[in-house]
């Protein structure tokens, strides 16, 4: 009896230990990033273009878990909301307080590669589709209520923003690249900005410097920011970068003069009801 | 009628935020006022119910999420909703405790007479069903009843139930005797609105201004991010606000009211 015990938990364990192993034996080595796959997703705020060669570790995701995917490796600024189903905001554009239409009629609209460059307005929510390798997610602030109305993001084929995935990633920097504001180590493939007076909106040159190998993010994914000319737009990039580095974990200043407020007035409260309970009713 | 000032605005900032930090002091703030200007009586006790009852909208709201995707993220925005319709009954509850709902029925305007009558019924519901409850259990005990079991329930809703009717009759029949609702009613006891209440009610209307501001300017963390889970800002101006609802905690008791 005892022995088939035995034996059930030596299975068990032989079990779990294989469940363990497997994810990491098909994870993919860091060396050969060529194994990897890559979807594209072009982030238009309407004064900036941001495009992200995004590492799908999993093969493929949501449109949503494609911009958290983007946040991980890229320290893109986001927002979701409806529990988790509708985004909010992107590099630091749409309402703040959790209600995604809450900057109506302006709002995220959900686009999706077509292929070729175009794009197509999305009829289904971003946390319903699916993103895989080579595909092309498009988000862009504006308002109107569907492809017809809602602005798009320039024309943006894979292959602009995935610089043709050849086995060794490329590591070339682009013209203006030292992006001063930058300077994160931590962050992998920094984006490399590009001002738009070189490129028109139409071709995002964005080949990000994937500088030697980032810590963490996987090698031979870019970012790539361009800006628009439209507004006379010198709008910061920085906004990006600066993001990555601002997702402090730990609690607020803040915290503290609440938590302060909280003991004081709990032993008002308790001053008071000894008070009261001395006097007579 | 300073109460319904200070509940009226204390709910408003209660709904403008779900962040935990400034709940939290907008909930020891009503422990404040609870402490010092509670009635006597059993209607008092409605604050510790309600206090528990926002404890447990929480722990309801948390424990729905495992109808959809369990993570950190749905469990803190579930339990942040909950947190902050937490704060709504502990308002309320406060309010039952140091205020006569019946009370309220006296200042309304003689237009809006019935419209008055029924939100004052509906605010006594509580501290009256308490009371009832009270009573009845009181009465199971002196005759041997234990109290505590399933069974004990029924004869426990039984009689709430036909107190309250009796009760909302007798209400009706008093009032009905005394003129209301026939345009002829009498004011032989005028509220009196002294410098603690308006101290109170000013106070009040600033702290929720501050947060209908911070709200509007889209500033101070109101609403915390759950996708991604974050840490939530905390203004430490807000924080004095919502601390500033304790304040007719600390002026003479019986004055405010």
């Amino acid at each position: 009896m005892s022995q088939l015990t035995r034996a059930r938990r030596l299975l068990a364990g032989a079990l779990v230990a294989g469940a363990l192993a497997i994810p990491i034996a098909s994870a993919p080595a860091p060396a050969c990033a060529a194994a990897l796959e890559h979807a594209a997703l072009v982030v238009d705020t309407g004064s900036a273009v941001t495009t992200y060669c995004v590492a799908l570790p999993d093969g493929s995701v949501s449109g949503i878990g494609l911009i958290r995917l983007a946040a991980d490796q890229y320290g893109l600024e986001y927002r979701l909301g409806y529990g988790g189903a509708a985004v909010c905001q992107l590099a630091g554009v749409g309402p703040a307080d959790g209600d995604c239409f809450g900057g109506f009629p302006d709002y995220w609209g959900y686009w999706r590669g077509d292929g070729k460059g175009g794009w197509t307005w999305s009829n289904v929510g971003a946390a319903d589709t699916t993103v895989g390798a080579g595909d092309v997610d498009g988000w862009a602030w504006g308002s109107g209520d569907d492809g017809g109305t809602h602005p798009r993001p320039p024309r943006t084929s894979f292959g602009d923003v995935c610089a043709d995935s050849s086995p060794s990633p490329s590591a070339v920097p682009t013209s203006s690249g030292s992006g001063g504001t930058g300077g994160g180590p931590p962050l992998g493939g920094a984006a490399a900005p590009v001002s738009d007076s070189r490129s028109p909106r139409g071709e995002p040159s964005s080949k990000g410097s994937g500088k030697g190998s980032g810590a963490g993010a996987p090698t031979g994914s870019t970012a790539g920011v361009v800006l628009r000319t439209e507004g006379g737009g010198t709008a910061a990039p920085s906004t990006v970068l600066a993001a990555a580095r601002g997702t402090t974990s730990g609690p607020p200043l803040g915290a503290l003069w609440s938590l302060a407020a909280v003991g004081l007035l709990l032993g008002a409260a308790g001053v008071q009801r000894h008070r009261r309970r001395g006097d007579p009713p | 009628m300073a109460w319904i000032v200070w509940s009226a605005a204390a709910g408003i900032v209660a709904m403008t935020t779900s962040n935990p930090f400034y709940l939290v002091v907008l909930i020891a703030a009503a422990a404040v006022v609870h402490s010092s200007h509670r009635r006597p009586g059993p209607s008092s006790r409605s604050f510790r119910i309600f206090l528990l009852g926002g404890l447990g909208a929480i722990v309801l709201r948390t424990a729905l999420v495992v109808f959809g995707t369990v993570d950190a993220e749905n469990a803190a925005a579930a339990a942040l909703e909950g947190s902050r319709l937490a704060a709504l009954l502990v308002v309320f509850g406060t309010f039952n405790s140091v205020a006569d709902p019946f009370g309220v029925l006296r200042l309304a305007p003689r237009r809006l007479h019935e419209p008055a009558l029924a939100a004052a019924l509906a605010l006594s519901i509580a501290p009256r069903t308490i009371a009832a409850v009270a009573r009845v259990r009181q009465a199971q005990e002196l005759r041997g009843i234990r109290i505590g079991r399933l069974r004990s329930l029924t004869a426990l809703a039984v009689p709430v139930l036909e107190t309250g009717m009796e009760e909302a009759m007798t209400l009706a029949e008093s009032m009905d005797s005394r003129g209301h609702g026939r345009g002829r009613r009498s004011r032989y006891r005028p509220e009196r609105w002294e410098v603690a209440s308006g101290a109170t009610a000013i106070v009040s209307g600033v702290c929720t201004v501050a947060f209908a501001a911070a709200l509007l300017a889209g500033r101070g963390g109101l609403a915390p991010s759950t996708f991604p889970l974050r840490w939530p800002d905390v203004s430490p101006l807000l924080v004095v606000a919502a601390a500033g609802f304790a304040l007719p905690g600390f002026l003479p008791a019986g004055r405010a009211a």
